[in-house]
């Protein structure tokens, strides 16, 4: 067995759960702890709870976090609050679904230029970094940007890697990312557009079904709950 | 029914955006300016919910091709033939005749709204044209060749030359600090605690510069370089236009329209949404300056701004009726 590394320092950790304005009409709510498995599916129950509740606009999931709307003028800050606690203490969790998605991933290489700097992070083999990486599967905790497939749950404590000081471009989709504790499969594009990431790009896998199509019911291929699992393609240190 | 005859890049058709879209992945979208759309709505008898044309490059030429009612707010003037318009107006064309809309030198966007609404597909809950490549028309920017047509009746009967109302700062107020910089209503968030004692003075302190690149997605603000007391590594959350964050490198972004659904840059603050208008307005260069803001005055800007457009609402309909 590899050595184990120490645990990742210098991650968000709340010892309470947080509440905080943003701007007139909406309350962020962050679950205390460590990221947490458990704690999301709570919360999968508060948006439900608050999406059912005629005093909340909408209520948006984070990772481990939830953006709660409302109307400013209709409903007091406090009021909402309150509403978002009693949720908050009442939620059940909610089951996991099913694997909707699997695939394979080529770690490292010309395409996933931070594989080496996570290698050289945790002292292990390449071989050791990508069998750790794809050995859990990955729960959507919540939705992703740009119709993808979602913000992922499941990477193990030894991979930790902050974001990059300076976002990198990456161009057609595919790209196994890392960001802090969190790992994200960017959906293909048909657009040529290059897009931004603070995250680190440590693989790429190919032959993606579609994520998101705004003319499909629903538009998006996976939603929270659902799991994804990779496997490892090839590795080039 | 209107042909555009010529256009620069980037003008688009836009609404209030919205929310349903975040289940998916996607930001709110929607008008840059919501209160410029709202008056241009609110001059024509249109639901706040209706489409127009959001102008970011000018000048813009089209054809109307049958009678019609309209309005250009935000930051711009028309001319309906050789006939010049005083901004924030709104009036009939008859058909058959071309209307330019130019840019002002004080601002950065100006809306064109059309009575009935501007009819494109609502695509998860909005006619905003997004940067996927999907919603307004055939999920793109404007062409030359275009045709808008307006999704409901227009009244186009009496002989009138139009009505209006005075801009937005004469009504409520500049919020300038006293020199020339945009003055901008800032509501803290729970990162906002984060940064070292010196930073936060900064925030307050500094005229922020709107960078160069900026755009619909966000604003960048040129300026010194914020701290954070202790860097720990942000779980990702949801953002919304307004959403005021410092990058890893220590400048500050203001999240717009076009925000990402989530991100997890530390969230120091927003702007208020009764502030939002001003903030769009904003050209590159311009000088921002954050004024800290009670939850209460916040909402009470709010209570101001809508008590306008509803004034304006109503003092429409009885012109409208002819």
């Amino acid at each position: 067995m590899p050595p184990v590394p120490p645990p990742p320092a210098g991650l968000l950790e709340l010892a309470r759960p947080r509440l905080s304005l943003v701007g007139t009409s909406a309350l962020l709510f962050e679950t205390p702890g460590p990221l947490s498995l458990l704690n999301q599916q709570r919360l999968w129950d508060v948006a439900c709870r608050l999406d059912a509740d005629p005093a909340v606009l909408g209520a948006h999931l984070g990772m481990n976090s939830l953006l709660v709307r409302y109307d400013a003028l209709r409903h007091g800050q406090r009021a909402i609050r309150q509403r978002i606690r009693q949720a908050w203490a009442a939620a059940e969790p909610r089951p996991l679904n099913q694997i909707v998605l699997e695939a394979t991933v080529d770690y490292g290489g010309a395409a996933a230029p931070d594989f080496a700097d996570l290698c050289a992070r945790t002292g292990l083999s390449a071989a050791d970094v990508a069998r750790l990486h794809a050995e859990p599967d990955y729960v959507v905790f919540a939705p992703g940007n740009k119709g993808g497939y979602g913000y992922l749950f499941g990477l193990p404590e030894t991979l930790f890697m902050p974001r990059k000081p300076q976002p990198q471009r990456v161009r057609g989709g595919g790209q196994v990312t890392i960001g802090g504790l969190q790992c994200n499969l960017i959906a293909p594009s048909a657009s040529p557009r290059e897009r931004l990431t603070g995250w680190n790009v440590i693989g790429r896998a190919h032959d993606l079904p579609r994520a998101f199509d705004p003319e499909r019911t629903p538009p998006t291929l996976t939603r929270p709950g659902d799991r994804i699992r990779f496997r490892v393609g090839r590795i080039a240190a | 029914m209107m042909a555009v005859l010529e256009t620069p890049p980037f003008n688009t058709v836009q609404d209030p955006g919205s929310d349903l879209a975040r289940g998916y992945g996607f930001g709110p979208a929607g008008a840059m300016d919501p209160l410029a759309l709202r008056i241009g709505n609110a001059l024509l008898g249109n639901p706040d919910t209706a489409a127009a044309l959001e102008l970011q490059m000018f000048p813009i030429r089209l054809r109307l091709l049958a009678p019609c009612r309209f309005a250009i707010t935000g930051s711009a003037r028309a001319e309906l033939d050789d006939a010049a318009l005083p901004p924030w107006w709104q009036t009939r064309g008859l058909g058959d005749q071309t209307l330019t809309v130019h840019g002002l030198a004080n601002g950065a966007r100006g809306y064109l709204a059309v009575q009935g609404g501007i009819d494109v597909p609502e695509v998860l809950g909005s006619r905003s044209t997004r940067p996927a490549g999907f919603g307004g028309l055939n999920g793109r920017a404007l062409q030359p060749g275009d045709v808008i047509r307006a999704g409901g009746p227009t009244f186009v009967a009496g002989n009138e030359t139009g009505f209006g109302v005075p801009p937005p700062e004469s009504v409520l107020g500049s919020a300038s600090p006293g020199h020339d910089a945009v003055g901008l209503r800032l509501l803290p968030s729970a990162e906002f605690d984060s940064l070292d004692a010196a930073s936060r003075r900064r925030l307050w302190d500094t005229d922020w510069r709107l960078d160069a690149k900026s755009n619909r997605q966000g604003f960048r603000l040129a300026g010194p370089p914020l701290q954070r007391q202790r860097a720990v590594e942000m779980r990702s959350y949801p953002l919304i236009p307004g959403a005021l964050q410092l990058t890893s490198a220590g400048s500050l972004i203001v999240q717009m329209s076009d925000t990402n659904a989530a991100g997890g840059y530390p969230l120091l603050g927003a702007v208020i949404g009764a502030d939002l208008w001003r903030l769009a307005q904003c050209r590159p260069g311009r000088a921002i300056r954050f004024r800290p803001c009670h939850y209460h005055q916040a909402v009470a800007a709010q209570r101001r701004l809508e008590a306008w457009i509803e004034a304006v609402r109503r003092a429409a309909l009885p012109a409208l009726a002819g």
